[in-house]
This record gives structure tokens, sequence and C-alpha cells, in this order.
């Protein structure tokens, strides 16, 4: 299972490290929780039911709950999801592009820390609604609901600034 | 997927710090058994503390953090303990003071009434009260003049109100009957166990 375990790692190390982040609110602690995530998922002696992909996604929000709530954090600032807004985006060709995905950057910075686990899961971890409910102990239908609320509220407010 | 998610997709996301890659990798490619994977997670909860990530926090955050959770339970655990043991200390010092009292003579409590070998009441204030003329009111109305003279003759008044009263009631009720009946009051044949079997018998004979 380690070789696929590697395999997911290098595949979605980002995302992973988005979820932590999105959980723990701070870098160094995201990375803290993958770390222990993997080294519990080797000492799995049983291949998990379901997809791989989602339970390693499970198993590092399960780390990151844990490591907040080992040192009893806070989560009083929260560290953005995204690169520096300086470092350009290759799709970013043009400035009013940049401009708004600068601007996509802070709205969903400023959702709530479950919508934006949803985010990280569905458009960069490219998990299904199913396995993103298994995850979150939410039911699909309550997760799909979710994100197309969102999808439509973040349309609505680059709209209403543009 | 609609345009909006594209543009999501296009965001880059924050790359994790140069040191994830190596620590992940080598918990993924070093051989060991679940015994040592336990040990392994006991180690990253350890370096969870002390690691960048912990610091960061500590940073980041206002109070910084305090001891970790196992700490707070042996505390919890600790101080149930405690109380448990204070409990049981306290109720066996409370079962064992009586009878050490009476190595002493009984407590003042136990000295200021009991009953005699013919069954008449007996206390440190007969010679005080018995003689003692009978107020005209009702036993249970509070009177301010008796009141008076227990705080000037220092009894115990409020603070051991139900005693005082049915002490006072008993003794009264005594002499009222005595003077009704003129028989000798027996305080057997009409109290029992329930000091307030008394102040019934006084009521029932217009006391």
């Amino acid at each position: 299972m380690r070789p696929e375990l590697e395999q997911i790692y290098r595949q979605h190390r980002q995302a992973l490290f988005s979820l932590a982040l999105t959980i723990t609110g701070c870098a160094g602690l995201a990375e803290d929780a993958v770390h222990e995530a993997f080294v519990r998922l080797c000492g799995l002696q049983e291949q998990p039911s379901g997809r791989l992909v989602a339970y390693v996604f499970a198993a590092v929000r399960n780390a990151a709950v844990d490591c907040c709530r080992r040192i009893r954090r806070e989560r009083t600032v929260v560290e953005t999801l995204f690169a520096d807004a300086t470092t350009p985006s290759p799709l970013a060709t043009d400035a009013a592009n940049g401009e708004l995905a600068e601007r996509l950057r802070r709205e969903i910075d400023l959702l709530d820390e479950s919508t934006r686990a949803i985010i990280v899961m569905k458009i960069f971890g490219e998990l299904t609604f199913d396995e993103i409910g298994s995850v979150l102990n939410t039911p699909a239908a309550t997760v799909a609901t979710r994100y197309r609320r969102t999808m439509m509220t973040l349309e609505e407010r680059l709209r209403r600034d543009q | 997927m609609n345009e909006l998610e594209q543009r999501i997709r296009e965001l880059m996301l924050r790359e994790p710090s140069d040191t994830l890659d190596p620590r992940v990798l080598s918990a993924l490619r070093c051989p060991m058994d679940q015994g040592s994977a336990a040990i392994a997670a006991r180690e990253s909860d350890r370096a969870a503390q002390t690691s960048s990530g912990a610091e960061n926090a500590r940073l980041v955050n206002s109070p910084p953090m305090n001891e970790p959770t196992r700490m707070r339970r042996g505390n919890l655990s600790g101080m149930i303990s405690g109380l448990v043991a204070t409990l049981v200390i306290g109720m066996a010092i409370g079962n064992g003071l009586p009878s050490f009292w009476s190595g002493f003579g009984g407590s003042p409590t136990d000295r200021s009434s009991s009953t005699s070998a013919d069954g008449t009441v007996l206390s440190v204030h007969d010679a005080d009260i018995g003689d003692a003329e009978f107020p005209n009111r009702h036993p249970m109305m509070p009177d301010l003049s008796l009141q008076l003279r227990d705080a000037l003759q220092n009894r115990p008044t409020a603070g051991s109100q139900f005693v005082e009263s049915s002490y006072l009631s008993a003794i009264a009720g005594a002499s009222l009957w005595e003077r009704q009946n003129g028989e000798k009051f027996n305080v057997t044949t009409h109290v029992s166990d329930r000091r307030f079997d008394l102040c019934r018998d006084c009521h029932r004979v217009g006391g």
C-alpha cells in the first residue's frame, strides 16, 4: 500500500496540505498534520475500503483536527490557502485575469472552514461528493448543496465587484 | 466544470515548505511494523509540540498554548481522586467524631439535655428554665423576650434553632401539663424518638 500512498502524496500534496491548512489555519501545523497522517497510514495493515485517496484526505483532516485539539489552538488568524499574489499564475495572462484571480483568492479565504475544505477536496482533490461526505461525516447531498450554493455566492460577489 | 470552477482550479495553491516532502517520504519508505508505526505516531505527537508548526502557532496565537491534552487529563484525574480521598477522610472523621466526644463526656449538644432513669427530662438548663413562667403565646410563635433572654444568658438561639426550640417547648410544655393534670410529667409516655411529639401533646392540652 505504501507505493500507492506515495503516489497519492505526490499527486495531491498541495491539496492535502491545503485541507490541513484550512483546519489548522497555520502552515506549520498543517505540515505536522500531513506528516502525522502519513505516519499513521503507514501503520495500516489492511487496505481501507473505498477509494484510498478519499481515505488519505480523511486521515489528513483527522490529524489536523487532532493537532488543533492537542495544542488547544484558537483559530484567531487564518493563513491563505493560495500562493503569494505576486506569484503569477501561468494561466492568468492579462491584468484583468490577474485582478479577478486575486479577488477570487480573497473571497475563498473569507469562507468558513468547512466550505473551504469542500472546495479544496472537490476542485483540487477531485473527490466526489460522496467521498467528501464520508471525509466530513456529512451527507453527500448536504455537501453538494453547500458546494453549489458557495459557487453561486462566489459568482454573485465577483459579478457585483466588476 | 463551469467557468468559476475552472478559474478556481487555475489559482495556485500554496506550497508546503521543503521539509514536508522528506518527512513524509521518509515515513513512507522506512520499513516498520505496526508497533514501530505506533511509536512513530507517538514521536510525531511529541514532535508536534516542539515542531515549527507548534512554534508558528505559538507566534500566531495569543495567549500561548498550554500543556498537552494528556497532561490536562492527568491533572483532572488527580484532582478527582484527591476530592474522593478528601470525601472519604471527611466521612471517616465525621463517623468517628461522636465516639471521640463521648470519650470526653459527650459533646456540648449531648450534654444539654438527656433523659434520666425515671424518664424525667434532665438538662443543664433545668435550674434556669424549670421555674420559668410559661409564656402566654403559641409555642411556635417567635418571642422577642425569649430571644433577648437567650442572648443575654449566652444560650444558643439561631445557630441551633431546632434543638433550642424543642428544648424550650419540652420544659415549658411539661410544667403546663403538670399544672393542668396534677401529675408528674413523665417524658417517656409523651416523647417518642421524635422530639416534636411533645409539641403535639402540648398542643392537644392547649399549650
